[in-house]
């Protein structure tokens, strides 16, 4: 069923170029009201900075994933003294995921979802309703931050491929804190409960791993051949399940494991399942000890190397900021290349990430995310001369207005 | 759009016991309020007499914990009904949904509620005894768990699965016509009926 991944640059496949053809925004941000108009490929926004030019890619990102990329405080989205606020865009039709091709957010006293105008409760059936990727200057964490931060990239990124990666990570978290409560209240709690939860835990709890895993074997293989244009070195990825390690001479304690053949980082499906569950049981006593659950995909890993020395630990600033730089430029081949419906629409937010870059390897990363019908919006306060010829239209933005006129 | 103190008191106390229904606004209530004003005397003591009875006629039926007026409920008492077949819902609100489904024709049990740690509800609050008491009087050859499809509904049909694997008894699951994380009480009858008829066996004997 899968499709065989690794295409060069310039082999990109066929794409009806589906796209964010319009975006408004109210009472957003610095925005009092935008209404703003984009043709396909790539639009510079330019100006200043402080004027607004990264509130309109917070925008876009909203719509995509009902998150902000800067901030998990919705407060801080809403224009000052104003009560709420609402982003609607139009899509090229047919695009979507759904077939839709308005979407509409209002946030006053709660929030209100809209889909070709008609209301949607689940946030969770809202987003990745177009595949969007960020390349912003915090991406630097991803790659130096905790282990939580590439996790986090990893679920949005395979949720967008997939939506019940989600509905299992949203089910597992559920669960491991609904285990974790049995444990420090065993005695209200039979072991029956715990066995029931047991079983939850093993299956959503494998079903992440699995995805997780696929989408890193993704990445290996979609982003080694050309990560070289940006970064001097060979990237390496290896992902690494919160799991004890099989083998019995190995120390219980702390340190998830890659594991051979038959660790249970290698096996799949069922037999994933079983050995998980079988894990959660020989864990128990010193679960119920601790009244935690230690092991499971809460603590997976995903240590990336760049020529064999592990990145954050040994990587300079510019080659972490290359390295990051990099993995969303794999995110966004990832998407491209495995999604089931190709007519899809793939938007970049790129947002002041490239000046670290010289000028060559600043041609090199457009040249990798541009083409094949993938939209672009950039932000800086004079055109580099990197893009020259690639512009397809520019908007100008001051304080809080956008224009087309120079 | 507050209602405070803008009403006489006793329309204000009517706005305040309205608002405490599920899914009554404080304008919705408002507006229930002043159109019961316009009802007439009769019908308002009428009202009134049906509230002031709810509890007092109604009880929990003492095989399967449905709402009832009698020791038995109506569905329990009711000689047509299968009675090798019982469906586990968790509350006694889910048993219309499935009678209007009219697709089944055997007895129900309700838990009052579901294994949720976050909440502090153990099986033990739950009328997983009576469950087994009604299983091991042997007449019982078909146990369907119509839990709710989210987590708190899956580990409590794990659980009563486990807990009655030594019965004789099969022990099914809903199949997930159901949209995940829904309300039961909010399924149309169609898909309650896929549900049932494409339930799958998840443990229990096959005698
Ligand atoms: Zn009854």
């Amino acid at each position: 069923m899968e499709r065989q991944p690794l295409q060069t640059p310039g082999h990109q496949p066929e794409n009806s170029g589906g796209s964010l053809r319009s975006l408004i925004l109210k009472q957003f941000r610095n925005y009092g009201h935008a209404e703003l108009e984009f043709k396909p490929g790539l639009t510079v926004l330019l100006g200043p900075n402080g004027q607004g030019k990264t509130n309109i890619l917070e925008a876009v990102h909203y719509l995509a994933f009902l998150r902000s990329f800067r901030t998990r405080q919705i407060k801080e989205l809403i224009r000052f003294g104003a009560d709420g606020f609402q982003l609607q865009a139009g899509l090229a039709a047919a695009v979507a995921e759904s077939g839709a091709d308005r979407l509409s957010v209002t946030f006053g006293r709660d929030r209100r979802l809209f889909l070709n105008g008609a209301p949607m409760d689940k946030g969770s059936e809202f987003i990745n309703q177009f595949f969007c990727v960020a390349f912003i200057p915090e991406d630097i964490e991803l790659v130096k931050g905790p282990a939580a931060e590439r996790r986090r990239w990893l679920d949005m990124l395979t949720g967008q491929l997939d939506r019940s990666h989600l509905r299992d990570l949203h089910a597992y978290n559920h669960a491991l804190k609904s285990r974790n409560a049995i444990l420090r209240q065993f005695g209200k709690f039979d072991a029956g409960s715990l066995d029931a939860y047991d079983q939850l835990l093993a299956r959503h709890g494998a079903a992440v791993i699995q995805n997780r895993r696929q989408t890193v074997g993704r990445l290996a293989s979609c982003a080694l051949a050309d990560s070289a244009v940006l970064v001097n070195g060979t990237l390496e990825y290896e992902y690494l399940p919160g799991l004890p390690k099989s083998d019995p001479s190995a120390s219980a304690d702390d340190h998830p494991a890659a594991g051979g053949d038959d660790a249970p980082s290698a096996i799949q499906g069922r037999k994933l399942q079983e050995a998980y569950l079988e894990m959660l049981v020989q864990n128990r006593s010193r679960d119920l000890r601790d009244g935690v659950t230690v092991w499971g995909p809460h603590r997976d890993e995903l240590v990336i190397r760049l020529s064999g020395r592990l990145l954050s630990a040994y990587g300079s600033e510019g080659q972490c900021r290359a390295s990051a730089l990099w993995l969303r430029v794999a995110s966004a081949r990832i998407l491209r290349e495995y999604t089931a419906s190709p007519q899809a629409a793939l938007v970049l937010l790129v947002d002041d990430v490239l000046g670290e870059l010289d000028e060559s390897r600043r041609a090199a990363f457009w040249d990798q995310i541009q083409g094949g019908g993938t939209q672009i919006f950039f932000t800086c306060t004079a055109i580099p001369p990197s893009l020259t010829g690639r512009v397809t239209q520019t908007l100008h933005v001051s304080a809080g207005v956008v224009s087309t006129g120079g | 759009m507050a209602s405070s103190g803008s009403y006489p008191q006793a329309l204000e106390e009517l706005i305040l016991s309205l608002r405490r229904l599920p899914g009554i606004g404080s304008r919705t209530a408002e507006r229930l309020a002043l159109a019961m004003l316009d009802w007439t005397a009769h019908d308002l003591e009428l009202f009134g007499a049906q509230l002031a009875n709810l509890k007092k006629r109604l009880r929990f039926c003492d095989s399967c914990g449905n709402l009832s007026e009698a020791p038995l409920c109506r569905i329990c008492s009711d000689p047509r009904r299968q009675t090798d077949v019982i469906c586990v819902v968790e509350q006694a609100g889910q048993i219309p949904v499935f009678e209007r489904a009219g697709c089944f024709r055997g007895l129900y049990h309700v838990l009052g509620g579901r294994i949720e740690p976050l909440e502090g509800r153990g099986p033990g609050e739950l009328r997983i005894e009576a469950l087994r008491r009604r299983l091991e009087g042997g007449q019982v050859r078909e146990l369907i768990l119509a839990t709710s499809p989210d987590v708190e509904g899956e580990a409590t049909a794990a659980y009563l699965a486990d807990a009655f694997r030594g019965l004789s008894v099969t022990i099914s699951r809903l199949a997930s016509g159901i949209p995940v994380g829904a309300d039961l009480g909010f399924a149309d009858s169609a898909t309650i009926a896929v549900a049932i008829n494409a339930r799958r066996t998840v443990g229990g004997g096959s005698g």
